[in-house]
């Protein structure tokens, strides 16, 4: 690992290495390096940042020491020029290839200190953004791919005020244009996330969406037809579209995706109440995708506990997924970068860095990186003892270290990195690439959901309703769920249920260490 | 997504209806356990007249562990660091599930009332602030205006 496919690539534009001209001369159409200040040398900082790219897929170990050149960078982009040339700098060299390059630059970015609301509008007076520019036919597609990159990740830093003073009429002109399918398909999806970043703060929104309605035709509603599409990435444009229309950027008149979505035969997919807060997941709950810096994860809603099990995975995304099995005592701790394949709990699949997890632990797998367009096979066979995977059909070795601590709860699981995407086949059509060498069950053939179950409602309803429930007034003062029974003995304090409490070493109140736990009479309150 | 505890809802109900004077806590509208936060900066501090923003997120297992807060905002302080993380115990191992965002927004509005360079994050910033307090509070009233204002 720690390859850098990069390091070639460099010199694919001629005025690479060209010095600055001056301190903050502009980007010319005819070049399109973005020229910010000089602190240190461009070549430096150039050659720091695709290092970093380099290590950022070798960087598998939540706990290990910053790399020498992140270290560097941040030290850079600690003076307000810096920081505007370290992300100069990314623009301008990060590859259009690198499967890692648009998450790399969003964990940049989030590991500098924020700049100054100045140093940020200089940046992006830099950028020269407009809508000629994303018209202009000869436009670098690399930088033009990286600036939304960078646009998206600021607007959702600076969630707020500043974000409103970063979509300029000029950011907003720039991004809108390039949402028509003539355009490169890899800038198309980045200015549309860009712009679900802006829409994060709320006079963003509307902002946008009175933008989006002033056109003769709203492009998004074009767009969206690419959800189902076989071009993978045209296909994420779609899914993103959809998902803006249903959650954003709303149209009126436009039916909802959940409820034009026909779910006949499919009786497993994806929980919506069992994923972690930023994955995106398709209205017929069998596509999932990331954008969002954290480690996002999910389960499906069918539970194994015995026999033998296949399902499948198309690989939309070339980057980090986590693929594979977890019961429900594995935890999603997004922000902190752990999903499945981290704990005890679960394995998974990871054929970006051709890994595969398990306690946190990676093995190195004999396998070719994945591709678009791959198929992920996961056998689980609880008889045997065996966890499977085969790339197109390509058997690796059998797995069995999880069944030491785990013989059942079984659920199809998976993580996303930034901007990754998969789709699921649990069975509702045929496999394929079934395996061939012993007979297996689909969670389709046997799974069943209510209609209530099966509707993948968009998550800002789900919290509307959600926030007009009420709580009862004998609750538990700690988690409001159950009822409050319990009373800490020796210093009587009272108002917590049995859930609640047997988590406790000292009492919430007083920090008393507790001895015991007396059920309180229901008359005493 | 993972059941929200109720107790994050009845919280957000109530920053809702009644906010905390200075504090202004909102819950992202597509995330309940992320928050936006901005802390004014406290009468008589160097950090008055400034509006700092913060991000607060309550983590899996919340009430039973903190909540991970952090300075957007660049701030000269001895207990917050240059990536804004903060140095403070509620945080931290004097955590109890009895404490909500409320009273943790609060302490820290306090910190920045009473900075403590006995407790140093900022190593630098705290050295300054106890051989030369005038000079490290002309720097954080600097930084303020610089970073915390007009925004």
């Amino acid at each position: 690992m720690g390859t850098c496919w990069c390091k070639g690539k460099v010199r694919d534009d001629g005025e690479q290495y060209a010095p600055a001209t001056s301190a903050a001369s502009q980007a010319s159409p005819a070049d399109n390096r973005i020229r910010g200040p000089k602190c240190v040398d461009t070549h430096v900082v150039d050659q720091l940042v695709l290092e970093m790219l380099g290590l950022i897929a070798s960087f598998i170990d939540n706990d290990e020491e910053s790399p020498v050149s992140l270290v560097k960078l941040h030290f850079i982009a600690d003076k307000e020029d810096g920081w505007i040339q370290v992300v100069s700098s990314m623009v301008n060299v990060i590859p259009l290839e690198d499967p890692f390059g648009p998450s790399a630059i969003t964990i940049m970015l989030d590991d500098c200190p924020l700049p100054s609301k100045e140093s940020v509008i200089r940046l992006t007076e830099l950028f020269a953004l407009s809508a000629a520019r994303a018209c202009t036919g000869d436009a670098c597609v690399r930088v033009e791919r990286n600036i939304c990159v960078v646009l998206g990740c600021l607007a959702e830093k600076l969630a707020g005020p500043n974000s409103v003073a970063v979509l300029t009429e000029q950011t907003l002109d720039y991004l809108v244009t390039f949402l028509v399918t003539k355009n490169e398909p890899c800038i198309v999806l980045f200015a549309l996330i860009a712009l679900e970043k802006f829409a994060q703060t709320t006079e963003n929104k509307l902002t946008i969406k009175d933008r989006l309605e002033k056109l003769k035709e709203n492009p998004l509603l074009v767009l969206e037809k690419h959800a189902n599409s076989e071009h993978y990435v045209w296909r994420q444009v779609g899914f993103c579209a959809q998902w803006a229309l249903d959650n954003l950027f709303i149209v009126e008149g436009r039916k909802l995706s959940y409820e034009q979505v026909d779910m006949t035969g499919i009786n497993v997919i994806l929980n919506c109440r069992d994923v972690s807060e930023y994955l995106k997941i398709s209205c017929d709950g069998l596509e999932a995708r990331a954008d969002s810096y954290s480690f996002e994860s999910v389960r499906c809603t069918f539970q194994v506990d015995e026999g033998c099990w296949y399902y499948e995975c198309t690989i939309i995304t070339p980057g980090v997924m986590q693929i594979g099995w977890a019961t429900k005592n594995s935890h999603f701790l997004n922000y902190e970068g752990y999903g499945i394949g981290d704990d005890l709990y679960s394995l998974s699949y990871d054929g970006c860095r051709k890994l595969i997890w398990h306690a946190a632990r990676p093995e190195a797998a004999r396998a070719r990186a994945w591709a678009p367009g791959d198929t992920l096979g996961c056998l689980i066979d609880l008889d045997r003892g065996e966890l499977l995977f085969s790339l197109n059909g390509d058997m690796l070795p059998p797995h069995n270290t999880i069944f030491h601590t785990t013989r059942k709860g079984f659920f199809a699981a998976a993580s996303f990195m930034a901007f990754q995407q998969c789709q699921f086949n649990f069975g509702h059509k045929p496999f394929k690439y079934p395996p061939t060498d012993r007979a297996f069950s689909s969670f389709n053939d046997h799974g069943s959901l209510s209609d209530e179950e099966k509707r993948v409602i968009p998550r800002r309803l789900y919290l509307q309703q959600l926030r007009c429930s009420s709580v009862r007034d004998d609750s538990c003062t700690l988690c409001f769920d159950d009822t409050a029974c319990c009373v800490l003995e020796p210093c009587q304090h009272r108002g917590f249920c049995s859930v609640c409490t047997s988590q406790l070493k000292e009492c919430p109140m007083c920090r008393a260490p507790i001895v015991n736990v007396r059920r309180d009479e229901v008359e005493d309150t | 997504m993972a059941a929200l505890p109720r107790r994050i809802i009845k919280e957000t109900q109530r920053l809702m209806q009644e906010p905390v004077p200075g504090i202004s806590a909102v819950p992202s509208e597509t995330n309940a356990r992320y928050f936006h936060v901005i802390v004014t900066g406290p009468e008589d501090s160097p950090f008055e007249g400034g509006l700092f923003k913060l991000e607060l997120f309550l983590p899996e297992d919340y009430p039973m562990s903190a909540p991970k807060v952090r300075f957007i905002t660049k701030i000269y302080h001895p207990n917050i660091d240059r990536l804004g993380r903060i140095c403070l115990d509620i945080l931290k191992d004097k955590w109890s599930p009895a404490l909500q965002i409320r009273t943790v927004l609060l302490s820290i509005q306090a910190l920045l009332s009473a900075p403590n360079p006995d407790d140093p994050l900022a190593n630098d910033v705290a050295e300054l602030w106890k051989v030369n307090e005038i000079e490290a509070i002309r720097n954080a009233k600097e930084w303020t205006r610089r970073y915390a204002m007009d925004n």
